[in-house]
């Protein structure tokens, strides 16, 4: 090879490597910003998803009140109504009668009348205290929750909820926001394809077991920066209850053991 | 025209070097950065003052050599959070015992060492190629320009691919019955590398610095 040939080679070997050096550099710059907007993108979904299923959530409780205002108003009208018009009827009597046997007699039926009505305004004020949460409970949220992750499309979920006994209403809602987190995780950053969700209650015993099958990530790491881990981590110890992470590249796994949730 | 090219890429490594005097704050490979271009300012000197007083300067390149890929190494893994750290740093020190005996054993002091300037450049781009893996992977960086380190390990890439470019054609160029218009050519490329590098630290610094 004569130098006149060598040196083109080495011109144009050259000068195409560092083309397709520095266009490597701006593909790369290109695909890294395509992946974070595809991300971007996705979290804004299942963050949109997320307040829908909220709002119905809230619709359901709505709608509940309603109905629970509704029957109290029926109650309030057809029981307390008709016995405060009777006792107003029977106080108008009391004033004719003239011996003592009969005012002593209408003084016992108005005794009778005001302990029913009492009976009455309790049985109302017990409908009024157990009224939302334990018709909308945990239960029925965290079966919303699921179908909500499985109209997602974006993993494939198993879930079984077997809560048997009431739970309060603060305890419910601390387990509600478990089990949210616990899919935000998996959906904003595991990659997961499938995921397992299990809440069961034995005897008195509460426990959760969540699985995906995500990248997985560092359990010590992300419990010290992350906020969704530390949420988790405050809401169980809350609860009295115990937290334990399995995680590898091949997905991760939680584990939470609540002893004794508070009863309605 | 090539003289002004060599002296350009001689004196570009001034801009990151001043830039890194007057810098107030630090990022995750700011030691080894500064240790980087102070080597770099150290030897362009030394390979200078030698050319001009005419002293045969290859021995330097072998101490350069060994240098520069325990610095850049260093830089990496600083920047990188490697789970196999032990396995990379085996690797490295095995790397820097074949660059102490390789001057007495297959390329000698008064010889260009292609070889391991070579091995040196693989090795780093593929430690740089790990560091861009992980950053593709974690998804932790939010604007990939904006990150300083990016800056200077795409500016260190370049500068090690093109400079395996021309190491690999070292041999064959100074064997051959060349001109030297040839090794010109050839080494105005690592020039040209050179240049972008330092430009690609001094973007990198002055990103870190806003």
């Amino acid at each position: 090879m004569d130098s006149q040939s060598l040196n083109g080679y080495v011109l144009v070997i050259g000068s195409f490597s560092m083309l397709v050096l520095i266009s490597s550099f701006i593909f790369f710059i290109y695909l890294y910003q395509r992946k974070m907007l595809r991300k971007k993108k996705a979290f804004e979904e299942i963050e949109k998803l997320f307040k829908n299923q909220e709002l119905q959530s809230a619709y359901m409780v709505i709608q509940g009140q309603d109905e629970e205002r509704r029957k109290i108003a029926a109650d309030v009208h057809d029981n307390l109504g008709s016995m405060i018009a009777t006792l107003k009827m029977h106080n108008d009597n009391i004033a004719r009668y003239t011996s003592v046997d009969d005012i002593h007699r209408a003084n016992q039926l108005g005794r009778s009348i005001l302990d029913s009505l009492g009976s009455d305004v309790r049985k109302i004020v017990n409908s009024l205290d157990s009224s939302s949460l334990r018709d909308f409970g945990l239960s029925s949220a965290l079966n919303q929750l699921c179908e909500t992750i499985t109209n997602t499309q974006k993993v494939k979920l198993t879930s079984v909820v077997d809560i048997s006994k009431p739970i309060s209403a603060e305890d419910s809602f601390h387990l509600y926001r478990i089990t949210q987190e616990l899919f935000t995780n998996t959906l904003k950053h595991a990659q997961a394809t499938e995921v397992r969700f299990e809440i069961t209650q034995i005897n008195n015993e509460l426990s959760i077991i969540y699985e995906d099958n995500g990248v997985g990530f560092d359990p010590i790491l992300k419990s010290g920066k992350s906020m969704g881990m530390q949420n988790i981590q405050s809401r169980v110890s809350r609860l009295q209850g115990e937290l334990k992470i399995q995680s590898s590249s091949n997905g991760s796994t939680f584990i939470i053991e609540i002893p004794s949730p508070h009863g309605n | 025209m090539f003289k002004i090219f060599a002296l350009a890429s001689t004196f570009s490594i001034v801009i990151p070097a001043i830039m890194l005097l007057r810098f107030k704050k630090r990022f995750d490979g700011y030691v080894g950065l500064c240790l980087f271009v102070g080597n770099s300012v150290f030897f362009e000197a030394i390979g200078l003052i030698t050319s001009r007083l005419g002293i045969h300067n290859l021995p330097m390149f072998h101490a350069y050599t060994l240098v520069e890929f325990c610095i850049v190494s260093y830089f990496l893994f600083s920047i990188i959070n490697l789970k196999e750290e032990q396995a990379f740093l085996f690797v490295s020190l095995l790397f820097i015992i074949y660059l102490i005996i390789n001057p007495f054993v297959w390329e000698p002091l008064n010889t260009y060492n292609s070889i391991s300037r070579s091995l040196e450049s693989i090795l780093l781009i593929g430690y740089s190629s790990l560091y861009f893996y992980k950053i593709y992977q974690e998804e932790k960086i939010e604007q990939l320009e904006k990150q300083p380190e990016f800056w200077c390990v795409a500016g260190i890439v370049i500068y090690l691919a093109m400079g395996l470019f021309t190491h690999l054609l070292a041999d064959f160029i100074l064997n051959a019955d060349t001109e030297i218009e040839t090794l010109m050519t050839s080494y105005s490329f690592v020039h040209a590398s050179n240049i972008i590098k330092n430009l690609m630290i001094a973007t990198g610094i002055w990103i870190a610095n806003r």
